[in-house]
């Protein structure tokens, strides 16, 4: 049998404990709110975009113009891995780095560079694989402005040829209790993969996805191609940002549900550790008890 | 008859309501834009978006984006979308110094920490341009 003494200890270890967790889950759940509402409000000017894309591609004769747009024969791979700078969240990162590493092993004839986002991914490819950019400390408020040099990052490499494809690995929040992993290609640039990013933003308030080409002609300033010219970078810019706002909704919420977890394991373990407690106690007690009867019944005798 | 705007930012919607003219820094220079307006998509740099709408007038700092009008609906998207009263101008002059001073060593400088200078200047004039208005004004 324990001490009395020595439960007590654990008793109080394990209350500090739940109370550190508890107090996590609460920060956590603040800041998911936030994330989320982010990354909502986001959308109606991806929305906007998207929608002007529609209608410009219908305007310009030849996409050939446009490097954003091209596919080229894929030799060289970019991987974007968004990761969380910290841990105690469940399974989010090791399901991100798993999907990672999926790509990578099919991919082997192809050379693969990674750009990382977040602590935890650089940790896990460094010296395995070939960084080229890290990028950390993205706070849990995101700006757009700080996303751009990721971005424009991306587009330079691509329109230099460093690499003939962009991929974005990265958990997509579908509810408090689940994110999943996701694959998506960025770059090259088409109308396809950012349909996805808006669906994943939430459908319109009708529940639907809006038609988004009409055949209204528009005068075009200075021309259709210019626009476009504009236009591309701007739709990378908001996928990216799009990116690191659903990894960060979704890196709150797992927390909030690992903590919460935590608590609860902590408050049942308390149960279990008070009636132990109880019992030594009783035990303790019974003994004396035994013993003082014990002495009684000699000094008599 | 009106227009319906909507003026908005990756991380806002800064503006939605029906207005009567607004005038936008194009590429090409400032237009003004009145109800029943063909339809057009034109790209803007910095500036200011000035709205009138019941003879009030909203100024807003804008910096580069996309102008979409169509059948009187009306959608700016931009980087940036500040209202005037939103601006601080003691900083906004502070970053316009703190950038020209820079650009005065322009030869030490990269292309990138060149370009982002740049676009720091371009930023705050446009701000600065808006806040301005604050003194001859009153709101």
């Amino acid at each position: 049998m324990q001490s009395t003494r020595y439960i007590r200890r654990q008793i109080q270890s394990t209350k500090n404990t739940a109370k550190i967790t508890k107090a996590m889950e609460m920060v956590s759940a603040a800041k998911m709110r936030k994330s989320q509402e982010a990354a909502l409000i986001a959308r109606p000017y991806a929305e906007a975009a998207l929608k002007l894309l529609g209608n410009i591609s219908n305007s310009v004769e030849s996409k050939k113009d446009y490097p954003l747009l091209m596919e080229r024969k894929v030799e060289k791979i970019c991987l974007l891995v968004a990761t969380s700078d910290k841990g105690l969240c469940g399974g989010l990162n090791s399901t991100i780095l798993k999907e990672a590493v999926k790509i990578i092993s099919e991919n082997q004839d192809k050379e693969i560079s990674l750009i990382t986002i977040g602590k935890k991914a650089e940790k896990f490819f460094r010296g395995k694989q070939n960084i080229l950019a890290v990028f950390e400390n993205i706070g849990d408020t995101v700006e757009l402005g700080e996303t751009l040099p990721i971005s424009k990052m991306l587009m330079d490499d691509f329109l230099g040829e460093k690499y003939d494809r962009v991929i974005a690995v990265y958990t997509n929040f579908v509810s408090t209790l689940k994110q999943e992993a996701k694959v998506k290609n960025l770059l090259p640039v088409t109308e396809e993969s950012f349909k996805e990013t808006l669906d994943e933003m939430g459908r319109d308030e009708k529940g639907r996805t809006k038609k988004m080409v009409d055949n209204t002609e528009y005068l075009f300033e200075p021309s259709a191609e210019e626009v476009l010219k504009y236009l591309l970078p701007a739709l990378v810019e908001t996928q990216v940002f799009h990116v690191i706002l659903e990894s960060n909704a979704s890196e709150h919420s797992a927390r909030m549900v690992a903590m919460k977890n935590a608590t609860d394991n902590a408050k049942e373990l308390l149960e279990d550790l008070k009636l132990s407690y109880n019992y030594a106690r009783q035990q303790k007690i019974t003994q004396e008890m035994t013993e003082i009867a014990a002495g009684v019944t000699a000094q008599e005798g | 008859m009106k227009i319906n705007l909507r003026v908005v930012t990756p991380e806002k919607i800064a503006f939605e309501g029906e207005i009567d003219q607004i005038s936008i820094p194009t590429g090409k220079g400032q237009i003004t834009i009145l109800p029943k307006h063909i339809s057009l998509v034109s790209t803007m740099k910095h500036g200011e978006l000035i709205i009138k709408s019941d003879e009030k007038e909203i100024l807003m700092a804008v910096y580069g984006g996309f102008v979409e009008i169509r059948k009187n609906k009306m959608t700016v998207m931009t980087d940036i979308a500040e209202r005037m009263e939103e601006i601080d101008e003691a900083k906004a002059e502070e970053a316009r110094k703190e950038a020209q001073q820079r650009l005065l060593r322009k030869d030490q400088m990269s292309d990138v920490a060149f370009a982002d200078t740049v676009a720091i200047l371009e930023k705050s004039l446009a701000r600065l341009k808006v806040a301005k208005r604050k003194h001859t004004r009153h709101l």
